[in-house]
């Protein structure tokens, strides 16, 4: 049995049509095993982003197999999809996206609601403690500092437990001390068995991953290991 | 946190907005309410008045020709020809508000013909709104006395304790009447009873002056009446007509101003909501990826519009009826209410509350239809999208 989490078959997304069309993925086969942590690298509007939408099912490919965990994203209706979201896969975003006018307790809990997941609101504080947010649980976002916004960003993602985290430049917009404590905390996430996959610009912070993988074109140009791991 | 909770911290969250979205659907909704709640009023008014008019229905012996037919609005000396057992007949007849008995004969007068109507006074009294110019009305339904029209008073210089004379008796003059414009001046009145003695036409009347309690049933109640007395019925269809487009015209024209106003509130929720889809197209993304089906995002939308119809509503209602009980009696106060003695004519009505309440949720509801259908078209990349 194989022991791949995330398979892409030759997946390409094209936008527009015509002249105008352009490849934003093009033909990617790669394959992520359970339990990797995994960077992708590349230029900017080279499709890292679009690649990582794709596999988190935020948007269908124009071609090619998507298969996660077993179950292939092509065959899901929305709200199907929706699911696999919701408990299968954790979103980080640069820009931590967490919702302004609810506190960092409501915005782990609103996961918890939307990914019909465990209907317990004690597990929503019992992560933010976790992350030693406890003191901050009822503040808005607007008064923490974007490391603590980050990690809110990660108790959310977390909530549902799913498999793999999925981080858009999770380290984007984080001061290096903050980089560093949400480095190590990735992980401590990825050795208790998560499979991580982040987009990142930074090559110090994709250092800290197990695999590189480079993207240039819509095209994987490069897949190296790092040897520490 | 659940569905009702993030609703209602995302309605809250931009307060200016959501008390001026508020404030459009409650005014929209007053404006409803009040204009509903006036226009009734004006239509029970203008039923009330036309009501008041006298008699609808007049009721003559069969076979009358059609002169003869006109002649009783002349006040023209009439054969005396229903018996008082017809009268009855009509009376119990439902849908008779009142039915006046008229005895029409003539007398000579200082060699002058002069009507004489037997009436029942009191009823007669209710049914025309006579108003006594000088002496007073009859105290009791067979007294001896005669009440006569202003014009006749005129004509012959008669003020009450003067004598007058029917067919040789005499008879004193208790009261005048004050001028009406109308037939009533040019004749004189005694009691039903005194009269059928004079003329000694016992137990029979020349016609019935019938009131219905409802305009819109008086064709109804006429034929009614010719079924279960055996007498011929003239209907005043010209009044009534004219009466019923009056108060259709004003039902009308208070719907379309209403209409007006509760069309631009629900623009207004339209409008705010659709701005709200956009402003927020980044957390629908978010909330995508964290697991939630556009069903989700569309019930969101909708309840958000929900409840401004359903807060709308309340306060809307609330000023509305509020606004009703201060200047309903200014918009109802004319020449012609002034006329009748009413004290308040806005009636609120709980029916139409809860019409109101019912009608600005699923006007919101309505509403929320689009911006709602919009938000579930946003894709989950909108949350990637870097700002």
């Amino acid at each position: 049995m194989s022991n791949a989490i995330i398979e892409l078959e030759k997946v390409s997304k094209t936008y527009g049509s015509g002249t105008a069309e352009t490849k934003a993925v093009s033909e990617v086969s790669m394959t992520v095993e359970r339990g990797a942590w995994v960077a992708i690298m590349g230029p900017s509007g080279h499709g890292k982003s679009t690649l990582l939408q794709l596999i988190g099912g935020l948007d269908r490919p124009s071609a090619g197999r998507i298969v996660l965990d077993g179950s292939e994203l092509g065959t899901l209706d929305a709200a199907e999809l929706a699911t696999v979201r919701g408990k299968k896969i954790g979103f980080v975003f640069q820009f931590f996206n967490l919702m302004p006018h609810l506190t960092a307790l409501e915005n782990v809990e609103i996961a918890l609601w939307l990914g019909g997941g465990a209907r317990s609101n004690g597990r929503a504080m019992e992560l933010l403690k976790r992350f030693g947010l406890g003191d901050k649980a009822h503040h808005l976002p607007s008064m923490l500092s974007g490391g603590q916004q980050q990690r809110v960003a990660i108790a959310r993602a977390l909530t549902n437990e799913p498999d793999i985290l999925l981080m858009d430049e999770p380290t984007g917009n984080l001061d290096s001390g903050s980089e560093a404590e949400l480095l190590a905390l990735l992980g401590e996430l990825n050795k208790a068995g998560k499979t991580l996959l982040m987009v990142t610009h930074n090559p110090a912070v994709a250092q800290c991953a197990e695999r590189v993988l480079q993207v240039k074109d819509g095209k994987i140009v490069g897949d190296t290991r790092n040897g520490k791991h | 946190m659940n569905l009702g909770k993030l609703v209602w911290r995302n309605l809250l969250r931009r307060r200016g907005r959501f008390v001026f979205t508020l404030a459009g659907v409650s005014v929209g909704m007053a404006a409803f309410v009040a204009l509903i709640t006036i226009g009734q009023g004006l239509k029970d008014e203008i039923r009330k008045q036309a009501q008041g008019l006298g008699a609808n229905l007049v009721i003559t012996p069969k076979g009358w020709c059609a002169y003869e037919q006109i002649s009783v609005l002349t006040g023209e000396q009439l054969p005396e020809a229903i018996p008082m057992s017809e009268l009855a007949k009509i009376r119990a007849v439902p849908g008779v508000k009142s039915a006046v008995p008229h005895l029409n004969e003539k007398t000579a007068f200082r060699n002058q013909p002069v009507p004489v109507i037997g009436i029942w006074p009191k009823e007669m009294r209710a049914l025309q709104r006579w108003n006594i110019d000088s002496g007073r009305y009859f105290n009791s339904p067979d007294e001896s006395g005669v009440v006569v029209g202003a014009a006749i008073a005129k004509q012959f210089k008669l003020k009450p304790g003067d004598e007058f004379t029917v067919r040789g008796k005499p008879i004193p003059v208790i009261g005048v009447l004050r001028e009406a414009g109308s037939k009533d001046d040019i004749a004189t009145f005694i009691p039903l009873s005194l009269a059928q003695q004079i003329y000694a036409v016992q137990d029979k009347v020349s016609f019935i002056a019938v009131q219905v309690s409802d305009l819109e049933k008086m064709e109804a109640t006429s034929l009614k009446i010719q079924e279960v007395a055996n007498v011929a019925v003239v209907t005043d269809k010209q009044l009534v007509s004219s009466v019923l487009s009056i108060v259709g015209s004003v039902g009308a024209a208070m719907q379309a101003v209403a209409a007006v106003g509760v069309l631009a509130a629900a623009f207004g929720i339209v409008n705010t909501l659709l701005t709200a889809v956009h402003e927020r197209r980044r957390e629908i993304g978010i909330m995508q990826a964290l697991g939630s089906t556009r069903r989700t995002l569309f019930m969101a939308f909708m309840l958000e519009s929900g409840l401004y119809g359903l807060l709308g509503g309340i306060l809307g209602v609330t000023i509305g009826v509020l606004a009703a009980y201060l200047f309903g009696s200014y918009l109802t106060d004319n020449a012609l209410t002034a006329s009748l003695q009413q004290s308040q004519t806005v009636t609120i009505d709980y029916g139409t509350i809860l019409l109101t309440l019912s009608f600005s949720v699923c006007l919101a509801l309505f509403a929320g239809l689009y911006p709602a259908y919009r938000a579930t078209k946003l894709s989950p990349v909108e949350a990637m999208r870097h700002v």
